[in-house]
This record gives C-alpha cells, structure tokens and sequence, in this order.
C-alpha cells in the first residue's frame, strides 16, 4: 500500500524556488544570446546586397559565388582546408602512439611526461610562434640557400601544437580500458602489432576521433602561430583576413561573411548528421 | 588498415604536389588590394615567373616582415617615411637605373616630383612612387552649413571648440596623424622635432575633446551619419566612395582637403633580402610603364604618380566626374609635408602626447 504523500514546499521556498528558475533561464538566454547573436550578424551579412553593408538592402547570393572568383581569398582558404587535414592526420598518428607510449611509462615517468605534454597547451600562442620562428631561422642559417618558411613550416607548426591536444584526450581513455587487455591479447595469439591495431586501437577509438575534432579545429582557425611560422606568400585564411587593410576593397567584408557562414552552417550539419546517426545507431542496439 | 595507408599515401604525395610550384618566383610585399590581378598576370606570362603576393596592413608590419626575412621580398610598397626608416638602416638596394628605362624623373606629377626633391637625400635612387594622397576632412553633407564651416576654416574645426559646437567630431588614433593635424593647425612643420613646439602640440591635442578617437571606423561613421567631421586619408575616403556608389545609395559625406596639408605617397622598393633583384628592377620598370599604370590605377582608384597616368584618368569616362566632384588629386596642395622617419625617440613621446590626449 504505497501512499503518495504530498508534500508541499513552503511558500518562500517556492518563491525562491521561481526565483532561481527565472534567473537560470536568463542567463541561458542571454548566453546563447552571446554565443549566437556574432553568428547571425555574419549569417546576415553575407546575404546583405551592400558593399557598405551598413544597412540590410536585400537578398543575395552573389558574394557566395565572388568568393570563388578572388584569387588570393581561395588560395588561403585552400591552405587553411588542406593543412587542417594533414595536420589532423599527423598529429593524430603522432599523438595515439605517444600517448600509449606514455600509458606504458612507470607511474612517475608518466607524469613527468604529461608535465611535458601540457607545457605547449598551457603556453600563450605568441610564445609558441615566436620560438618556433626563431628554430626555423636557426635552420635557414645552418643550411643556407634553403627557403624554410611556407607551407611546410606552417605545417610543422600546426603538427607542434595540435598533437598535445590528441595526447591529451586519449590518455583517459588508455585509462579506461584494462590494463591486461594488451596481454590478453598476447596469450589468445596475437602478435603484437595485430594487439595493438586489433585490440587497443579499437578500444580508444573514441579519444582518437575527439582528439581529431580537436586538433582540426585548432589548426583550422588558427592565426597567431601560423603568422610567425609561414612566409613566401603562404597564407591562411585567418591571415589573409588580417592582412585586409580596408574592408570596402574588392568587398572582403562579405567574402569573410560568406566563408565564415559557410563553415558554421558546415559545422552545424556535421553535428546534426553525427547526432542522428548516434542516436539511429543507439535505438539498433536495444 | 592496408586501405587507410593507401588513402594516407595519396593524401600525402598530394601535399607535395600542391606545395611545389616550379619555376622563379618574385616576392612582393604590398598593401591588400592594392595592385590589379590582371597586371601581374600579364607580368607573369610576359617574363615567365610567378609573382608572390604578400600583403600586410600597416608600415610597421611591413618593416618586420622585411626585417624578419622569413620571406626574401625582392619588391616592397611601404609609404613614405617607412621607406626613409628603411633607407637610413642600409635596407635599400640602390636602383639600377639602366635596368629601369621608365624611371626618368618627368615621368611623375610635378607636384610630387617637387616634393621628393625636398625629402630626404637618396630618396629618388631608391624609390619609385606609386599612388600618392593627402590627408583630410571628411564632413557630413547632410548638416546645412558645415560644407561652408569646413571649408573656410580647414584645421581649426578639430582645434576650436566653438566654431564647432554642436558637431561630432573624430580624430584619428595614431600619433603621427593626431600630431599633424595640430601642427598643420598651428603651422608647424609636420617634422618638427622640436621640444617647444611638442609641448604646445601636446597642450592643443589635452585641451579638445573629442567625440570619437577612431581609425578606420571614422570614414564609416561620418558616411552612416553618426559623426559630422573627422581626419581622414584620401585614400579611405575614396574607399568607402566607390562601396557608396556600388551601393547606389545617397552619398552624403564629402571631403575637404586644406592647402597646407600632410602628403603621402607608396614607393616601390628593393628590399636588400632580394634574391633576384633583376627581375625586382623589371618588376618596377614594368609598372612604371604609363599604360600599366594607367590600367593600375582605374582598377584602385587612387591617384596615381604618373603624370601621365593621371591625365588618362581624367579623360576616362569611369573617373572624370569623381576626379571633378571629389578632391582626388593631392597636387592642388601649396604647402605639403611629407612625413620623415624621427627616430624612436620622438614617438616615444609621439605616444605619450596621444595618451595625454585622450586621457
């Protein structure tokens, strides 16, 4: 015989109660107000039918497609793509085989390695760009006649800073799993590189694909580190937009809006695409 | 696992691909937007290299880009008092001028050739002009009487209150153009390094108060309407005039450009981190060409150095009436400056007058 007892809250609690659900929904309102408002302005003016674009003179797409007619503009967002990618790629290979390297270390090892990891993550970019400069100089001195500064510098770079980040989110994962599973592994007949591609790999794929997201998004809108690092004409998409002395010019405002609008809305299709999937995926499972 | 290495591989050798392009390069370190495409392609087809564009959106940034030589710039543009900064640290490469047929002295405006002949010694062995301007004061149109009030009294309108009571007016933040207004308002030479004269500068600029200090967002206030007078460059004056016109809305802004002003100009120059400073001389020599500069100069829209490039703007269609309607040609000025390197000394205290000012 369960009986419901109702209890029911002191009214100032209730009134406390309604006060901090006003407050909290404020707040979230005005958050997403924050995050999201920058957005809609771009989202706005890549569609505004101005060169000015100091007021709304109507709808257009032309900006969409000057985009692809200026030259300079595409060539950086050409770099900017493809180096976000190899750096992604590297930078992850680099960074699953340092981090189980690191898992395997004694305890106090370990932590002197993490230590090592995290001193480029917690650095200011500035100071990162600047001695990664300063090494390349060094380099076009030992070996004179080489033109070290451009797309391979930059990417050198992009590798440096992106890795730690991959370390990063896959060693709570390697923490996870348990700690015999390698030897597991072992006594069932593999060898130990099957283990590790069949076993271990597999196991922390999730920290690898985070750690992926991660390290493309940082490259991928990166300035700071780039500028020291780059040179001979090479620029990125942030650097070419910093580079704009007038935005009237040739209508560089709107074609950064319309880029910009393409990668939100780009990034919004591939949460939604991977969220439905996951969620399609889930409800096959039970 | 054997079809992730194959895709890596290919991903791989297409990164190499596309980061080699063959043949001799030239490095050019210009202002965004500040040269037409068309031309350097026609450079390109005509000496077979490929021209590498850098771009950088003031002199100091140009100046560390050439001096940190991650990029061997065989051909930069900086302005005026950055090529001087540039000369006096032995940066400069010293023209050849056999390899420089264009470069010949009656090619330029008379007007600008008269004041490079005053500026610093040397100038014209390293540097060929290439766009020149002036400073000056862009009003809002659209307030009855104020065209009358700027033109009858040219600087006093940042330095009297009175005379502008009632208006907002904008000054620009940067030292060096603050500075000069006052000492064109009190009839100081714009490179005065004197201590008395700073002083009295430094009390003008303490004494106003002014409704914006901005930059570039000064030309787009006055032309929204949210400010009735400001220090402006010609050049961004005729930025935001051709936005205005491709926008095909009322222009209610105009500029007044005084008789006793700042004069700018962007000379090409040869960096001594030049690689091939043949091609760099070939470069020059190229758009020094009248009718390279003439095609130069209508895709930009600022006055060009040329003489004769400026009389073909005159007679295009595209540009006589803004060249009638708007103050686009700098050489009407009877007294120019042309701003000189000072040293770190004297913008050290060039800063501190602007902190003064707008504390």
């Amino acid at each position: 015989m369960n009986q419901v007892i109702r209890v029911s809250l002191p009214r100032r609690m209730r009134i406390r109660q309604k006060i901090s659900s006003t407050f909290k929904w404020t707040f979230f309102g005005f958050v997403v107000f924050l995050v999201y408002f920058p957005l809609i302005i771009i989202t706005l003016q890549s569609v505004n039918d101005s060169a000015t674009g100091q007021s709304f003179m109507g709808f257009t797409l032309k900006w969409y497609v000057k985009m692809f007619e200026n030259d300079q503009l595409m060539q950086s967002i050409y770099i900017t793509v493809t180096m976000a990618i190899f750096a992604t790629l590297i930078s992850v290979i680099l960074g699953t085989f340092a981090s189980i390297g690191i898992h395997s270390l004694s305890s106090k090892q370990r932590k002197r390695a993490i230590l090592l990891n995290n001193v480029p993550v917690l650095n200011a970019d500035i100071v990162t760009g600047v001695f990664l400069m300063l090494m390349m100089q060094g380099v076009s001195l030992l070996i004179p006649g080489i033109q070290v500064f451009g797309y391979f510098s930059m990417l050198f770079a992009h590798i440096f800073f992106c890795t730690p980040y991959v370390v990063l989110s896959i060693l709570p994962k390697l923490n996870e799993i348990d700690s015999n599973l390698f030897d597991a592994a072992l006594d069932l007949g593999c060898r130990p590189q099957e283990a590790l591609k069949k076993v271990i790999i597999p196991s922390i794929k999730a920290g690898i694909i985070a750690g992926g997201l991660i390290a493309f998004t940082m490259s991928i809108d990166d300035f700071v580190i780039s500028y020291m690092t780059s040179g001979n004409g090479v620029l990125n998409f942030s650097m070419w937009l910093y580079s704009i002395k007038n935005p009237f010019r040739n209508n560089a405002m709107q074609l950064a809006s319309a880029y910009n609008t393409i990668i939100s809305v780009g990034t919004l299709l591939v949460l939604i695409i991977y969220n439905f999937l996951k969620a399609r995926k889930k409800k096959g499972v039970s | 696992m054997k079809k992730y290495v194959a895709v890596l591989l290919i991903l791989i050798s297409g990164l190499f691909l596309s980061a080699c392009q063959r043949g001799p390069a030239l490095y050019v370190l210009n202002w965004s937007e500040y040269m037409s495409d068309d031309l350097i392609a026609q450079f390109e087809d005509e000496f077979g290299v490929r021209v590498v564009l850098e771009t950088a959106d003031t002199n100091e940034i140009m100046y560390t880009k050439i001096k940190a030589k991650t990029t061997k710039f065989d051909v930069a543009i900086p302005s005026d008092y950055m090529v001087h900064k540039l000369y006096q640290e032995g940066l400069l490469v010293e023209f050849d001028r056999e390899l420089l047929p264009n470069y010949q002295s009656s090619l330029f405006d008379d007007q600008l050739e008269t004041l490079r002949a005053d500026y610093f010694e040397g100038n014209i062995a390293v540097a060929a002009p290439y766009f020149w301007g002036s400073l000056g004061i862009m009003y809002n149109t659209s307030k009855v009487g104020l065209q009358d009030l700027v033109e009858s009294h040219g600087w006093d309108v940042f330095f009297d209150a009175e005379l502008t009571q009632g208006y907002k007016v904008g000054m620009y933040n940067s030292s060096r153009d603050a500075i000069a207004a006052a000492e064109l308002y009190l009839g100081y030479d714009l490179n005065t390094t004197d201590d008395a004269k700073l002083t009295e500068v430094q009390n003008l600029l303490k004494d106003q108060s002014y409704h914006t200090w901005g930059t570039d967002n000064l030309k787009t206030m006055v032309s929204e309407g949210n400010l009735d007078i400001a220090l402006i460059y010609s050049g961004d004056f005729f930025d935001i005039l051709y936005a205005t016109m491709e926008d095909n809305i009322d222009i209610t802004y105009d500029m007044f450009v005084p008789d006793i002003n700042n004069v700018w100009f962007d000379a090409m120059v040869i960096p001594t981190t030049s690689q091939n400073q043949e091609l760099a001389h070939q470069f020059i020599n190229f758009m020094l060409d009248p009718d390279n500069a003439y095609q130069n100069a209508t895709e930009i829209g600022y006055c060009p150095a040329l003489k004769s490039a400026y009389q073909a703007m005159v007679a295009d269609p595209d540009y006589t009436d803004i060249i009638a309607d708007y103050p686009y040609y700098p050489g009407t000025i009877s007294q120019g400056y042309v701003y000189r390197d000072l040293g770190p000394t004297i913008y050290q205290r060039f800063e501190i007058i602007l902190v003064n000012a707008k504390g």
